[in-house]
């Protein structure tokens, strides 16, 4: 059940986006939703589409795993779609008591369900080709201007990691959790609102108190090992770009560039 | 109470690398008032096998039998089933949540929907059962040692009174004191109550003095299902699949060996003390 959940996740193989920077990857994936919300007509759509096809190609990230991952946030996209149906006002085309579709509802429901999926779809082929370290270290890098305003950079990098390296963890035991309160006769999917809401009492509070003593203990094995922040911190692996990765970027700002064109010329 | 597998297989799917078998084609009947002890190295698929015994896992091929009454079945009362099959998990961390301990053990009992004062009754007979006192009830079961959390938890599922106990290795990390005190209880159960007892472990020596039969798994696949003295023969093939035969049994095998008509039957240390006196006549201590 939850182990079906790929969002976010790290899919290892080897590919020519896996190798790149991560830096890159960061960037385009701004630059991709971007492009999404560029896109007004058809062919700004198509445009998103077959670079993203292009993507999953070369990601080498099997595109049944992707969906896999799709099926956790369809109930997401389902809302969005009802709700975008019916509140559109316009010129109705069909209605059943107070209930009416329009031609703008269903023109807006279809757009936002294909802004939303792409842009799920985008951001996790760079999750699935990134490792959390890649991806943080990526980030550290992108928002290291901001040091000039004191900004954190680090310690957010660093809170960061921490978060993505501990979901897997966390998942894993809250699965373990819920069988054991299964076992004692628990249920989690029964009863109306209020008697579910009360069902996770039993399996909050134990993965609340594991997710403490875990914070406890991995500070104490940072200090241990003198943990003492951002300054002056060198790296195992620092990144630099390789061509490749300035080809890349060439390739990005042809994607903008085109998505404008289209929008503005058609 | 039984319970069967009949050519159970489960696979599970892993991240990138398609498919993991965790149980391979495997046949098992748990017989009534029996104690079981289930052996096996990491990742030989002894958890996954006991998770089928409750209805928390269902096999992607063969049946699981209870009672006549096929577990995947859509029908079958699964709070009724595992209150009857109690199953208890390694880390009692992962069960323990109420405000006391007292409250903690009554939360099977109110799940299978008892009268409040039968709840109480249960609770307060299965804490006393594993050896927890009085003054600790209204104690924040986060405020125990890890021996007597431990004792909580397996309190939890006794309070349900299930006719199969299974327990996920009841004594990892404890201290050897804390270990004995834990498994002696459990026997107690079992021979008092006439309980079926599956008990996971990779102590053979734990094993060895408690079970009544023995079933080592290796690579998700049913090794050996025996009396311990039996599977004990199989010293070499226990040590090729990281396990081994108690420390006894090999000093037994040794003065067999050498020609000293010491009987198979002797796997525990009381046994093996017995049986030297006997050979040399009750003269040790002479």
């Amino acid at each position: 059940m939850l182990k079906d959940i790929t969002l976010g996740q790290y899919y290892q193989t080897d590919s020519i986006l896996h190798r790149s920077d991560p830096r890159v990857k960061l960037t385009g994936t701004l630059i991709y939703i971007v492009v999404l919300f560029v896109a007004q007509n058809i062919w700004g759509y198509a445009l998103a589409a077959v670079f993203l096809a292009v993507m999953i190609a070369l990601s080498k990230v099997p595109v049944k795993f992707m969906l896999k991952g799709m099926r956790s946030i369809a109930f997401l996209i389902t809302l969005t779609v009802v709700f975008n149906l019916f509140m559109t006002p316009g010129e109705v085309i069909w209605s059943f008591y107070k209930l009416k579709i329009t031609a703008e509802g269903l023109k807006m429901a279809a757009r936002m369900a294909i802004r939303l999926i792409f842009l799920i779809m985008g951001s996790n082929i760079m999750t699935l080709t990134t490792t959390p370290g890649e991806l943080t270290d990526g980030l550290e890098s992108l928002l290291s201007p901001f040091k000039v305003f004191h900004a954190p950079v680090h310690e957010i990098a660093m809170m960061m990691s921490i978060a993505l390296r501990f979901i897997p963890i966390l998942m894993e035991e809250t699965d373990k959790i819920m069988k054991a309160q299964m076992a004692r006769g628990a249920s989690f999917d029964e009863g109306n609102i209020i008697e579910r809401a009360k069902s996770l009492v039993p399996l909050l509070v134990p993965l609340f108190v594991s997710a403490f003593r875990r914070a406890s203990d991995l500070a104490l094995a940072m200090e241990a090992r003198c943990y003492r922040g951002g300054d002056k911190r060198t790296r195992m692996k620092p990144l630099r770009y390789k061509v490749s990765d300035y080809v890349a970027y060439g390739v990005l700002i042809m994607l903008l560039a085109a998505s404008i064109a289209l929008r503005i010329c058609l | 109470m039984s319970l069967e597998f009949r050519n159970v297989s489960y696979e599970y799917e892993s991240a990138g690398s398609g498919y993991s078998r965790a149980l391979d084609n495997i046949d098992l009947k748990i017989e009534d008032g029996v104690f079981y002890g289930l052996i096996g190295h990491t990742g030989s698929g002894k958890s996954t096998l006991v998770q089928h015994m409750n209805g928390l896992l269902h096999p992607t091929q063969g049946e699981v039998w209870c009672d006549g009454v096929n577990l995947a079945d859509k029908s079958v009362n699964m709070r009724l089933l595992r209150s009857q099959v109690g199953l208890v998990f390694q880390y009692p961390e992962h069960q323990l949540f109420e405000t006391t301990v007292f409250n903690d053990v009554c939360f099977g009992p109110r799940n299978m929907g008892l009268t409040e004062d039968e709840i109480k009754m249960r609770a307060e007979d299965a804490l006393k059962q594993v050896g927890i006192s009085e003054d600790m009830w209204k104690l924040s079961p986060f405020d125990l040692s890890g021996g007597q959390k431990r004792r909580v938890a397996i309190a939890g599922v006794l309070a349900m009174h299930p006719k199969i106990l299974v327990l996920d290795e009841p004594t990892a990390g404890l201290d050897p004191g804390g270990r004995d005190d834990i498994l002696d209880q459990i026997s107690f159960l079992h021979e008092k109550n006439k309980m079926t007892v599956v008990l996971i472990s990779h102590s053979m020596e734990d094993v060895a003095k408690y079970a009544d039969r023995i079933v080592v798994m290796n690579k998700g696949r049913i090794i050996y299902n025996d009396v311990p003295m039996q599977v004990f023969e199989h010293v070499e093939e226990l040590e090729e699949m990281g396990l081994s035969a108690p420390q006894v049994t090999y000093i037994m095998k040794k003065l067999r060996d050498k020609g000293y008509p010491i009987d198979k039957s002797v796997i525990t240390i009381d046994e093996a003390v017995e049986e030297i006196m006997r050979m040399t006549g009750g003269k040790m201590h002479a």
